[in-house]
């Protein structure tokens, strides 16, 4: 029986398409191991070794990994979402309401999406606070704490930009206010102080791309919301995680 | 689950074969057979299953999620008047520019061509003159019960449903085509009148 | 791991898996499809039973009745096939106009099927007719009914407002759906005319709008070109007594003590005023004389004379005396304390210099004339001169203001006040507008309201509650307000509210919309001579042009467009527009109607006045009548070809149709329809065959119904109709010569 099982497996394991894909044999001995941990790409991004504190959670909570998670459920709501919805005037808020009563589990994803975009900023201040209280933000951190803050502002901005896009009363109004205080922004701002820029030009025209809330401001936040802050945020997160490993691991009592 | 101990150095280098055959000679700590002691094989099925169970849901959820459920554009339905407003014998072209539909009114009832020339799909144009429907792209032409008399056309003209609305209007339904002959005369595909 | 951290990883674990059931349980079993389930059932149990019924019917009856039955029964049973095979899914109308999308036919599936009506929501028929007219196709359901088309669920469809939280108040959706109430405000929406068809409280609402003179202080639509509603202000000095004028500016019912309950009389709403502003206003108001156009009047009149003129004209038509007549002039009963004798005798000798915006004509008065009719008032209803209202002599002598900071003060309140909206005033012409704008009032916002002392814990802090409550007692929501008191009743205030609230400021595309020409004359092109025949296409009322000439000046001084329209616009006291008189009566009877005019349909109150013209007016008017008032549909021969033997099949008719039913001939019928004695010498053999042929083709709001009458029907009972003739009369016209059965004039 066990020479059976063994003739058959090493019938599968010899062919070239198995050996192309693993390319060591099973981790049953500790070269493999090694291997494998090297060659698989999941395995490879976790640390070779991991400190025994970093295994207790009450010192981080997971908050910043928390972050993450939600992070991946927003893209991967989001990206649902965006099957049917079209950032424009005539049909936005019409895709809300389609997605609510129409199609299968939009509602769902909507509320997901919601409360995922919620509970991330939640959990990202939180991840600061711990860091700031367990001191972690101390040299030889203090790069990665600027990285941070820099993910806390891209993050705010994707809850503001995503604000818009239902295109409702609330959304409307809370971006006229929003967007109203870039008025106030010395020297680039109509409003602001020492203000050299007329409201045509200002920082504010420039956010909304008219001088009120209209079809050019929910295209440029749609663009905002979906292209260019993911796409910083995954590069800033590269730039975290990997300054986490070269910063000695996930941080514990020094 | 089984005890993985850690013993003899690793080589240091050497080529995918060497380390094959180095794999021989070491003594295997965990052979094959131990993955399939009755808790592993409980384990690996109970996994299995889920992940099969939840894939398969996953998958059924997001093809239900993906075919859209409300149709927006020009209805597939519509009300096209009532009957008395289609001359015996002829082919209405009032519902074309708005519908791609033909409405045509023979002895036995109404039945509706869709504007879709079978060939490579441009609009066939009705010529009153000569009784047939022309494609300008190829030059199939199609007879009053849509077969092909002419040109590349490889089937003839869909017909599409029609029925009555409670008020007694003429309903065309594009979402139901037929073109076999024996079928597209009866049932939806006419309205006797 | 731990027992602890099993229990846990279990518990986490099945709760997940339970809120993904509940999940699952939630997306696919939502209650639309219930509910489209059970209304296809019904539907189709309907149908059925329906079908039933046609066979069993069909069965009894033979023949063509037969063939009918079982046609639609075949019918039925297509469409029973078609519900049936219909699947479950969400049903939607798309409105590519009005850029919406309906779902509501999703949980009322069978709203289209009229043999569905009476059934529980939502599974009934739409009742009434109003789909035949609005298809489902191209105006879906929230146009009128409003809530939020794209919803499946209850709640979020609007249907309902929404309980806040831990309180007993609710909050209405901004747009919910209709109470069954307030709906017909939805009408209003496209019909932009100041009647609308089917919808009774819409037009009551309209109506009273008009009548309150709202428009004079608010900016409303439909209502921006309006004629300010009350009477000039220029000579009130030397037109009122001063005690009256104290009397009416501190309470206008009070003068005019309430015919009844709401709008009724007076239409002056009350102004909140401390008698220190009414003594000041008074001043200003009683400072603009003109004593110089006054004449001095004969001494003595003859009030016998003066009262069968009275009479004679029939002032009453207009006037009231009496709690009796008309509503469109003032009251006469109290006119000696309002007024003095010499000014109603200078009003009725130049009606028109003092007020050229009166509804009155000018009548062709002598001197003596006008001075018996006065003194005929003054006999009939002589009274004591007012005394000033109580407590005013002390405020006067109290008052320490002189002449000239009096005027201003006046002056100041006749401004802010908003007098100047309703009443004319040389120099003010362009006053009065001191109100918030209406326009687009149903989409105002509550929060922006003034909601005053009210405690918005106990009502529906909603637009319309708050207009309501505004006009029965608008110092409930503004203590320090402008807006006056006026007499509504409760039912009363909730119309205007009504009517308010259609204008909700939303797009309607240009094909949707009625506007004032088209609702009253519903089948275009209207048959007016100066709409279809001779070229001026005029699309709306508004652009009617003003009557030409000679002709005009007579229709402006004899006021014909109070009570009449006249090349299309005018009031509609009298159902009968002039524009087509000449194809409809005969000339001869037109010219002794102007001598002695005497009212056709015996029920009405308004008669036509006896406007005593001079003696060749009468011949003009006739003439052009003749001349221009034509219609060309109408043939204006046909009277020349009735036989005496389609005459005698005529009056078979007559009796068979049941006509005498609604009209009197020969002493004997019903009062609804004009009286058709001596019709024969009113009416043209031409109009009578077109009217009997279609009825609400000329005159869309004739209820006589269209009995279908074929064409050698209508001509017999025509030629009957011609043959009634008032013989004693047709001796007296000379020049009169026998054509035919039916005479034709001019």
């Amino acid at each position: 029986m066990e020479e059976k099982l063994k003739r058959a497996k090493d019938k599968v394991v010899h062919t070239q398409v198995w050996r192309s894909i693993f390319r060591q044999g099973w981790p049953t001995t500790e070269r493999n191991r090694v291997l494998t941990t090297i060659n698989t790409l999941l395995l490879h991004l976790h640390p070779i070794k991991v400190k025994t504190h970093a295994l207790k959670i009450r010192y981080t909570f997971c908050l910043g990994g928390a972050t993450l998670f939600m992070f991946v459920i927003e893209t991967i709501t989001g990206l649902l979402l965006m099957y049917y919805y079209r950032p424009t005037l005539e049909y936005a808020y019409q895709d809300m309401k389609d997605l609510e009563f129409t199609v299968t589990f939009g509602l769902f994803l909507r509320n997901m999406h919601r409360w995922a975009a919620h509970l991330m900023v939640l959990t990202v201040i939180l991840h600061m606070c711990r860091v700031f209280y367990t001191g972690s933000y101390k040299p030889p951190r203090e790069f990665n704490w600027v990285i941070g803050v820099q993910l806390l502002v891209i993050t705010l901005l994707l809850s503001f930009t995503g604000y818009l896009l239902p295109w409702d009363q609330l959304a409307y109004w809370a971006v006229t206010v929003g967007t109203n205080m870039a008025k106030a922004t010395p020297v680039i701002g109509a409003e602001g102080p020492f203000a050299v820029l007329p409201a045509n030009t200002d920082i504010c025209f420039y956010l909304r791309g008219s001088e009120d809330i209209s079809g050019n401001t929910l295209l440029r936040f749609y663009v905002l919301h979906c292209i260019f802050l993911p796409l910083s945020a995954s590069a800033l997160m590269g730039v975290h995680f990997w300054r986490i490993r070269k910063d000695g691991g996930v941080s514990g009592p020094l | 689950m089984p005890k993985i101990a850690l013993k003899g150095p690793l080589r240091e280098s050497g080529s995918d074969r060497e380390i094959r055959e180095s794999d021989r000679e070491k003594r295997v700590v965990i052979t094959v057979m131990d993955f399939l002691s009755r808790r592993w094989l409980l384990l690996i099925i109970g996994w299995a299953g889920f992940l099969f169970v939840a894939g398969i849901t996953t998958l059924l959820t997001f093809i239900d999620f993906y075919k859209p459920k409300v149709i927006f554009g020009p209805a597939m339905r519509f009300k096209a008047g009532y009957p008395e407003e289609y001359p015996v014998g002829e082919v209405s072209t009032r519902w074309m520019a708005e519908q791609r539909v033909w409405l045509v009114r023979a002895k036995e009832g109404i039945y509706a061509f869709l504007g879709i020339c079978r060939h490579l799909g441009c609009t066939p144009r009705w010529v009153p003159e000569e009784q047939l429907f022309k494609c300008p792209c190829h030059g199939s032409n199609f007879n009053i019960e849509g077969d092909v008399v002419g040109g590349p056309a490889p089937r003839p003209l869909w017909r599409v449903g029609v029925s009555l609305s409670p008020d007694g209007q003429v309903v065309v339904d594009k979402s139901v085509k037929e073109d076999r002959v024996g079928v597209r005369e009866k049932g939806k595909f006419i309205l006797p009148v | 791991m731990s027992f602890a951290n099993y229990v846990w990883f279990a518990g986490v674990g099945t709760a997940l898996v339970l809120s993904i059931g509940v999940l699952f349980i939630h997306e696919y079993l939502r209650v639309w499809k219930d509910h489209q389930a059970i209304a296809k059932r019904l539907q189709l149990k309907s149908l059925e039973s329906r079908m039933d019924a046609l066979a069993s019917e069909a069965s009894r009856a033979e023949g063509e009745q037969k063939k009918r039955l079982e046609e639609r029964r075949r019918v039925l049973s297509m469409v029973y096939a078609q519900v049936k095979a219909t699947p479950r899914q969400i049903q939607q109308i798309q409105l590519e106009q009005f850029k919406k999308v309906d779902r509501c036919t999703t949980c009322h599936f069978t709203a289209e099927d009229k043999g569905m009506v009476g059934q529980p929501q939502p599974y009934g028929g739409h009742p009434g007719a109003f789909l035949d007219w609005h298809e489902v196709q191209d105006f879906g359901c929230t146009i009128c009914h409003e809530g939020q088309g794209l919803s499946t669920d209850y709640m979020q469809a609007a249907h309902k407002a929404i309980r806040i939280h831990g309180s007993e108040r609710e909050r209405p959706w901004p747009r919910g759906v209709q109470t069954k109430y307030l709906l017909q405000s939805s009408c209003g929406k496209c019909h932009l005319t100041k009647d609308v068809p089917y919808a009774p409280l819409l037009t009551k609402g309209r109506g009273l709008i008009e009548k309150a003179g709202c428009y004079g202080c608010h900016q409303i639509r439909l209502y921006e070109d309006q004629e300010k509603i009350a009477p000039t202000l220029d000579r009130l000095g030397s037109k009122v007594d001063r005690a009256w004028l104290l009397h009416w500016l501190n309470d206008p019912r009070e003068y005019a003590p309430a015919t009844g309950e709401g709008l009724v009389r007076s239409r002056m709403p009350r102004f909140d005023l401390n008698k220190e502003d009414i003594l000041c206003l008074t001043e200003f108001l009683m400072s603009s004389k003109d004593e110089q156009s006054l004449e001095e009047p004969p001494a003595k009149g003859n009030p016998e004379s003066g009262g069968l003129l009275f009479r004679e004209i029939r002032c009453v038509t207009c006037h009231t005396v009496g709690n009796k007549g008309g509503y469109i002039g003032p009251e006469l009963e109290q006119i000696t304390t309002k007024t003095s004798r010499k000014w109603a005798y200078n009003w009725l000798i130049k009606t028109h210099y003092f007020d050229p915006k009166t509804k009155m004509p000018q009548f062709d008065f002598t001197q003596e004339q006008a001075v018996d009719v006065v003194d005929h008032l003054w006999e009939e209803f002589g009274a004591d001169p007012l005394k000033p209202p109580e407590g005013f002599q002390e405020a006067e002598e109290a008052l320490k203001l002189s002449t000239e900071e009096r005027m201003t003060r006046g002056k100041k309140l006749f401004s802010d006040k908003g007098c100047a909206g309703c009443h004319p005033r040389s120099g003010m012409e362009h006053e009065g507008k001191t109100g918030r704008p209406l326009e687009k009032f149903a989409q105002m916002d509550e929060e922006t309201l003034d909601w005053g002392k009210i405690d918005r814990f106990k009502i529906e802090p909603y637009v319309g509650n708050w207009v309501y409550m505004r006009l029965l007692n608008p110092r409930d929501l503004a203590p320090e307000g402008k807006m006056p008191h006026f007499s509504l009743t409760e039912a009363e205030a909730a119309l205007v509210a009504l009517a308010l609230l259609s204008d909700t400021g939303d797009k309607i595309p240009p094909q949707y919309l009625v506007e004032e020409k088209s609702s009253r004359y519903p089948r275009p092109p209207y048959p007016l001579p100066y709409g279809g025949v001779q070229g001026v296409e005029a699309q709306t009322v508004k652009e009617y042009p003003e009557p030409p000439g000679e002709f005009g000046r007579l229709v402006d001084r004899y006021r014909c467009r109070s009570c009449h329209v006249v090349f299309g616009k005018g009031g509609w006291v009298s159902t009968h527009p002039l524009d087509m008189e000449g194809s409809q009566v005969q000339e001869e009877w037109l010219r002794h109607y102007f001598d002695m005019p005497y009212s056709l349909r015996p029920i009405l109150k308004e008669r036509m006045l006896n406007l005593k013209m001079e003696p060749e007016e009468p011949k003009f008017f006739t003439e052009f009548f003749k001349a221009v008032s034509l219609d060309n549909s109408i043939s204006p021969t046909l009277g020349s070809s009735l036989t005496v033997e389609e005459a005698q099949r005529g009056k078979g008719l007559f009796v068979k149709k049941g006509c005498g039913a609604c009209h009197i001939v020969g002493g004997r019928g019903g009062f609804v329809g004009a009286a058709l004695d001596k019709v024969g010498d009113r009416l043209t053999a031409g109009w009578t065959y077109a009217f009997l042929k279609d009825p609400q083709r000329y005159e869309p709001w004739a209820i006589q119904p269209d009995y279908g009458l074929t064409d050698q029907e209508a001509r017999e009972l025509t030629a009957y109709l011609m043959t009634l003739k008032d013989k004693g009369r047709v001796e007296k016209v000379s020049g009169y010569q026998q054509g035919g059965v039916g005479r034709e004039g001019g």
